[in-house]
């Protein structure tokens, strides 16, 4: 027997035969190697359809693993968003799952702020313990929870608050769509549209880079668009990644697209250029809309926009020579998903623009997808809570946002007010990344409870008072995902490996484990595969199928273009003029609205947006795409060579970045690709997590500069309502 | 001690005594190790192995066996930022197969190829890893109990071999630990450890 006189705890277990097959079976590792990892005939080899994580496009993947571990990546050639490719963060993110600052263990906050780790059994009691304590002494309503939803929390997320009894379930939109949502939302039913760009021959992007915020399946559109002859115009006071394919840059002023999309409604009207048969039957208010639209001239344009009022009327023109084959894309955060002021009512003119040219439902134009038919859990065997009887925090103030989404960042408001106790956050770093990181701390070191559900140490982690390791998203099979499109569809992300880390538990898993802790597992008593076998069943698709395919298409349920339906507003209409607008205060018609600040002569306003090597600071730590970042020094400012040279500011200096909120310290990019009035700063930069040693002290966060404010209509962050000085401190 | 052992004997207890020494503390390690009995056996166990090694005098002992567990989590668990990893696979490339299109020959990861060739040894030879190691059985623990297996049960040619392949990544450890505020205690096991191991390959 292979055993110690003096060790107290021999790990190694070995049995009596041991000794005679240690001499006849052992090889080092240049043998082993050679045979096992070089020789691929005899590994063990699988391919595995799952999706990507690397952001929130969660593209359709084939994971290739090698004797259990990862060894390659494909995009899935059936996947709308990844077409056969995947991007270079799809790549390189998937690595997380083996980096060695993974939460290996449930982690509670020490007294000295440090912490240690404890066992799920000890987790769940407290937790639960606290939360119920919190319901008890202070309502439901004093409970949140918040996320950046996939398949698997948003169904399970919801669910868990509303069985403690609280509505107030939130996502990431706040600092991403939210803008763009409510005025979609408002004027067309939905919360986005897609876009048909490979039919289409004029396309518009309005701060929307396909280039950087990256699908594959999106930048070969528009590689077929361009093909076939598109004409493209970029938008952007940024020259984006995207304007490779443009035919046009148009470097607005940051913060008046709304004046761009105005006149050029008021060329369509004024020179009689719209569709008038759409108008007429499938919108309301149109005449209401227009009365306002001759002051919204070219030239009026040219003087907040900075775009020449002959390139706006031109452009108008050409796109309505172009129609139904052109449009604005719907975009995502681009320029007005939560940036300024006038974002709300620039995603509602975006809208009504499209409508103006009578492109919905028509092939390159703006599409209203289908979304397959899921099937649901039996709600006898398997209940769902109660709908809360509180309203969700925030609709009373903000009565116009999307409210499925919410607006997160009310629960550091509600916090700080002291009327919310208690914030749940599953993969989500609301502290550093839904407002300024000053007032979010502030806010969530005063709930009574903070609990974090991650791979890694975010910042929002550091200040919650309990840390539960999650798996990463290689690791964890996740409900079946509806894919809304021309073509509805399902993808399924499954796990691809086995966990690295023993003690990490899935989404599902903890959750019901919690609920059984706190007494509420009547409303989890079921598995994520039975689940899943429920949603799949309407559509006649096997469990076993879904897991051999990964991502299915139902080609028989493609939408049939040239057909209008009613539209989900309350008109069934697009509407031009809003009722509900009116009823909250707001004026029911699009009009000109001036952002909050304006820079002057001695000032910039900053902008950030995305680079193509990261997804915000959610790709940070990942030493393979962080090391991008430093070989090509993306994590600078950029700066516009004429104010560059005012300052005295040459390209690598080091600079100080100086708002009413903070100061950085950082070096400059002096470009022309960037607009005079803006300095760009990526929104990938400024960890501050110890804890993150890879992402940590790399660049700034843009967000420790943004006042901490929520836009009255659509409750977004207005991330770009920040006005900075800059001034060289080193070469 | 009031044992008499071959040298090959000493040679594994002291594998094994320092084997216990990286693994997560235990409170009868502790009381071991705080009244001097672990220093005192491993110095007798290097006279009878006849390694050529200095006496053990460890300095900056943790004073209780709380401070030992915290210590023990901030040089080593990564609860506490910078630490050492004790995992063969961080210090080295992840594979060399060069097809692997995603991490290639990158180092900081776990699971590498090392940690597979030790799974590998592990179901040769028949011996049973503990499920809290099966994604990290290139632990130095794991490391130091398979040698100790193969001084008792392969030829000195297996044992060298072994150490070749496994052991080379003990400077950058050190070096990493180092950087670690307070890590001194360990940083002596760790040197006491190399020391082993060197004196073995000799």
């Amino acid at each position: 027997m292979f055993q110690s006189k003096f060790s107290r705890r021999t790990f190694l277990k070995a049995s009596a035969t041991t000794a005679a097959v240690a001499s006849a079976g052992t090889v080092g590792f240049s043998e082993w190697s050679e045979k096992n990892i070089l020789a691929a005939e005899k590994a063990e080899i699988k391919k595995i359809p799952s999706t990507c994580n690397a952001c929130s496009s969660k593209c359709g993947m084939i994971v290739t693993t090698k004797n259990g571990r990862l060894w390659k990546l494909d995009g899935h050639p059936d996947h709308p968003n990844s077409k056969g490719k995947l991007c270079a963060r799809g790549h390189g993110y998937a690595t997380v799952a083996y980096i060695p600052e993974r939460i290996k263990e449930p982690l509670k906050r020490k007294s000295d702020g440090s912490f240690e780790a404890i066992t799920w059994e000890q987790a769940y009691k407290e937790i639960g313990d606290k939360l119920n304590d919190i319901v008890k002494k202070y309502g439901p309503e004093s409970v949140a929870l918040t996320e950046d939803p996939r398949a698997t929390g948003k169904f399970y997320s919801p669910r868990f608050i509303n069985a403690l009894g609280s509505p107030n379930y939130y996502t990431h939109h706040v600092v991403c769509s939210n803008a763009r949502d409510t005025g979609f939302f408002h004027t067309v039913g939905v919360s986005s549209t897609s876009a048909d760009i490979a039919n289409a021959k004029f396309i518009m992007f309005i701060g929307r880079s396909y280039g950087d915020g990256i699908r594959p399946g999106s930048v070969q559109s528009l590689a077929k668009a361009k093909e076939n002859g598109a004409h493209v115009v970029m938008v952007d006071p940024r020259l984006n990644n995207t304007t490779t394919f443009a035919d046009q840059w148009l470097a607005i002023r940051p913060g008046t697209d709304l004046a761009l999309v105005l006149a050029m409604a008021n060329v369509l009207y004024t020179e009689n250029l719209y569709d008038k048969a759409f108008i007429e039957k499938y919108t309301v208010g149109f005449e209401e809309f227009a009365k306002g639209l001759p002051e919204y001239t070219p030239q009026w344009a040219e003087k907040i926009t900075g775009i020449p009022a002959d390139t706006i009327t031109q452009i108008a023109r050409d796109m309505a020579a172009a129609k139904p084959k052109a449009l604005i894309e719907q975009s995502w955060r681009g320029a007005f998903g939560c940036n300024y002021l006038n974002s709300t009512e620039t995603g509602r003119a975006v809208a009504l623009f499209n409508a103006m040219l009578g492109n919905y439902q028509q092939k390159g134009g703006s599409i209203f997808g289908s979304k397959p038919h899921l099937g649901e859990l039996d709600p006898v065997k398997h209940p769902a809570p109660p709908k809360p009887e509180s309203k969700k925090a925030g609709l009373d103030e903000y009565p116009l946002h999307y409210e499925p989404h919410g607006i997160a960042s009310i629960v550091a408001k509600r916090a700080n007010e002291g009327k919310m106790k208690a914030a749940i956050y599953y993969h989500s770093n609301a502290a550093l990344g839904y407002g300024n990181p000053k007032y979010m701390e502030e806010a969530l070191s005063k709930l009574e409870l903070v609990v974090s559900i991650d791979i890694q140490m975010s910042e929002t982690a550091l200040l919650s008072h309990y840390v539960l390791p999650d798996v990463s998203y290689i690791e964890r099979t996740e409900l079946i995902e509806a894919l809304s499109g021309k073509v509805p569809g399902i993808a399924l992300r499954q796990a691809t490996i086995e966990k690295v880390h023993p003690n990490t538990k899935p989404i599902d898993v903890i959750y019901k484990e919690l609920a059984e802790a706190m007494g509420l597992g009547k409303y989890f008593n079921f598995t994520i595969d039975e689940a899943n076998e429920a949603m799949l069943a309407p559509l006649g698709i096997s469990y076993q199928e879904a897991k051999e395919r990964g991502t299915i298409m139902l080609t028989e349920e493609e939408i049939k273009l040239g057909e209008m339906k009613e539209l989900k507003t309350p008109s069934k209409k697009v509407e031009f003029y809003s009722e509900a607008y009116k009823a909250a205060g707001f004026n029911p018609v699009v009009r000109w609205q001036e952002p909050k600040v304006m820079p002057d002569n001695n000032s910039f306003r900053l902008i950030t947006g995305k680079q193509a090597n990261h997804s915000h600071t959610q790709t940070a730590n990942v030493p393979i795409l962080m090391q991008i970042t430093k070989d090509y020094n993306l994590e600078r400012i950029w700066i516009n060579p004429k104010r560059a040279k005012a300052l005295g500011i040459k390209d690598g200096d080091l600079v100080e970045v100086e708002s009413s909120e903070a100061k950085s310290k950082v070096r400059v990019k002096v470009t022309e690709k960037i607009h005079p009035e803006a300095i760009f700063v990526p929104s990938h930069y400024g960890i501050t997590s110890k804890y993150l040693k890879t992402g940590k002290d790399v660049g700034f966060g843009y967000m420790e500069h943004v006042p901490f404010d929520i836009e009255p209509i659509g409750g977004h962050g207005m991330i770009q309502e920040v006005i900075v000085k800059v001034r060289k401190v080193g070469e | 001690m009031t044992v008499s052992l071959t040298q090959k004997e000493a040679v594994k207890e002291i594998l094994f005594i320092l084997s216990d020494l990286m693994k997560t503390p235990q409170e009868d390690v502790f009381n071991d190790l705080a009244d001097g009995t672990i220093q005192r056996t491993l110095n007798e166990l290097i006279q009878m192995s006849s390694l050529t090694i200095e006496n053990i005098e460890w300095v900056e002992v943790p004073q209780s066996f709380s401070d030992m567990q915290q210590l023990y989590q901030k040089c080593f668990t990564g609860i506490v930022k910078p630490f050492a990893a004790p995992i063969e696979s961080i210090y080295k490339p992840w594979t060399i197969d060069p097809s692997n299109s995603i991490m290639g020959g990158r180092k900081g990861l776990i699971m590498g190829d090392p940690a597979h060739h030790i799974l590998y040894l592990l179901d040769e030879l028949q011996l049973e890893l503990p499920p809290e190691y099966s994604t990290t059985p290139d632990h130095l623990a794991i490391l130091l109990e398979l040698a100790a297996y193969f001084v008792e049960n392969g030829s000195q040619e297996t044992l060298d071999q072994f150490i070749t392949d496994h052991f080379d990544w003990l400077d950058d450890f050190k070096a990493e630990l180092a950087k670690v505020d307070q890590s001194q205690f360990f940083l002596q096991v760790v040197e006491t450890i190399a020391s082993v191991i060197h004196a073995n390959t000799n």
